[in-house]
């Protein structure tokens, strides 16, 4: 990818509107699916709500790590700074939606367990990845080179696979962490509409998130270039 | 250099940086050192709590790969700050070694110098800690020597992208211990199943060589791009 394509995409501010103004609807509607129309549960009344969110930023977590892994992997052969700002952005983000998947993650198990922490498979190894994403943003901010977040990029989506096989690694008696999707725990058709619906808002929202940030640090890296030149 | 062939290179480059843990016996005094006084500090505060034995040795296990792992931060903090102190690893690079040699060399020696750091604070643990480690050794010794190639594997990479950064002190630790967590939560499985099962956990064993052979074959695949930047 070349800059100039990636600052096409990301200048256009009526695309951006738009696509700003449809994931507020998006986002809206959700809630309205989330908290009026799909039935409660009947053993976690109301906080089992938190479900929706904590599912759908799981899922995009995974899909920014990807998009991170790609960036990285393609900035190690190119070079080009335009994958860099996407793997920046990215684990920017990414870190984001990790920590709400932790917070809404710990609101439920307060409620289910009674306890705000867990040490089980599945729990650990999200928090590992929250650590390595937050190392990532800890060499971008120490201003390292761009080579040494791509390596870290590949590492930090190398745990992806450990986090989503993690619930294998123990028997379900052993561990705590409920595995609704796969064991078709979602009895009532308008938890699946709800729960597909949140992801899809949310995957827009962390794209639109994308954008903003990409358009930020191609603006910082203009500013440096400009105070190099005439500073 | 240029006429030698690549295994005499690496076995040359295994030797100097033997030497350079050895010789010299600053790095690796301070390194135990450290790990003395984090021994200490965990025998002082667990030690007082009374338990039963089982739960003793349970807690010194825990404890044993807690001080392994901040030692060993310490270790990779120094182990490629020689050569780029002064500027050996340049000539090094420029003297038609390739960089997996240089990678392969460094990685056999510190995993050494970390094994016997690790071997080191076990029996440490025996003494201060009476944590029955003794009875299980071999088999613990070959689960520090896994531990210790993993996580050395990994730590030879980042060290040498942390001694480019300006706060490489603190970046290091904050790299290396979230990747660390994935080595230590199998390692701590596989002592304690040896403590109390007397065998080793087949399932962890297998992680811990999965764990291995993913990081050393990205960490040597990424480490040439890591040491021309």
């Amino acid at each position: 990818m070349h800059i100039n394509a990636l600052e096409n995409i990301i200048y256009k501010s009526t695309a951006k509107s738009i696509l700003a103004w449809f994931v507020f609807l998006l986002l809206t509607a959700s809630n309205y699916f989330v908290f009026i129309v799909t039935p409660e549960e009947q053993v976690m009344g109301a906080v089992q709500k938190v479900f929706y969110f904590h599912v759908g930023s799981a899922i995009v977590s995974y899909v920014l790590i990807a998009i991170l892994f790609v960036a990285s992997v393609f900035y190690l052969i190119s070079r080009r700074a335009a994958w860099n700002y996407l793997a920046d952005a990215s684990s920017s983000v990414g870190l984001l939606f990790c920590s709400i998947v932790l917070i809404t993650g710990m609101i439920w198990g307060k409620s289910a367990w009674n306890t705000w922490w867990r040490w089980e498979p599945r729990l650990v190894s999200f928090l590992v990845l929250w650590a390595v994403l937050f190392s990532h943003r800890f060499l971008s901010w120490q201003r390292a080179s761009a080579v040494f977040s791509a390596v870290l990029g590949i590492f930090a989506a190398l745990n992806v696979p450990i986090v989503v096989f993690s619930v294998k690694f123990l028997n379900q008696s052993e561990q705590l962490h409920p595995q609704v999707v796969a064991q078709q725990g979602l009895r009532s058709e308008w938890y699946v509409f709800t729960l597909l619906f949140c992801t899809i808002s949310l995957i827009i929202f962390a794209f639109l998130l994308m954008m903003l940030k990409t358009k930020v640090i191609l603006l910082s890296s203009k500013y440096k270039e400009l105070s190099r030149n005439y500073g | 250099m240029a006429s030698l062939h690549q295994t005499n290179k690496f076995y040359l480059l295994f030797r100097k940086d033997l030497a350079l843990f050895f010789d010299t016996f600053v790095s690796l005094s301070s390194a135990f050192g450290f790990a003395f006084l984090s021994v200490l500090v965990a025998t002082f505060t667990l030690g007082a709590v009374i338990l039963p034995e089982h739960d003793r040795v349970i807690l010194a296990h825990a404890a044993n790969w807690l001080c392994f792992v901040f030692s060993v931060v310490y270790i990779f903090t120094k182990t490629i700050e020689a050569e780029r102190l002064h500027e050996a690893l340049d000539m090094i690079l420029l003297s038609r070694i390739s960089p997996a040699t240089f990678y392969f060399a460094k990685w056999l020696s510190t995993t050494l110098v970390v094994w016997l750091m690790q071997i080191l604070i076990c029996l440490l643990f025996e003494i201060f800690f009476a944590a029955n480690f003794l009875k299980n050794i071999f088999p613990l010794a070959l689960v520090f020597l896994l531990s210790s190639s993993a996580i050395t594997s990994t730590g030879i990479l980042f060290s040498a992208m942390s001694s480019y950064l300006r706060n490489k002190e603190i970046s290091l630790p904050i790299i290396i211990f979230p990747l660390s967590i994935p080595v230590l939560f199998s390692g701590v499985e596989l002592s304690m199943s040896l403590s109390i099962y007397q065998n080793l956990d087949v399932f962890w064993l297998s992680v811990l060589l999965a764990i291995n052979a993913i990081s050393l074959s990205v960490s040597w695949l990424l480490f040439e791009r890591v040491v021309r930047g």
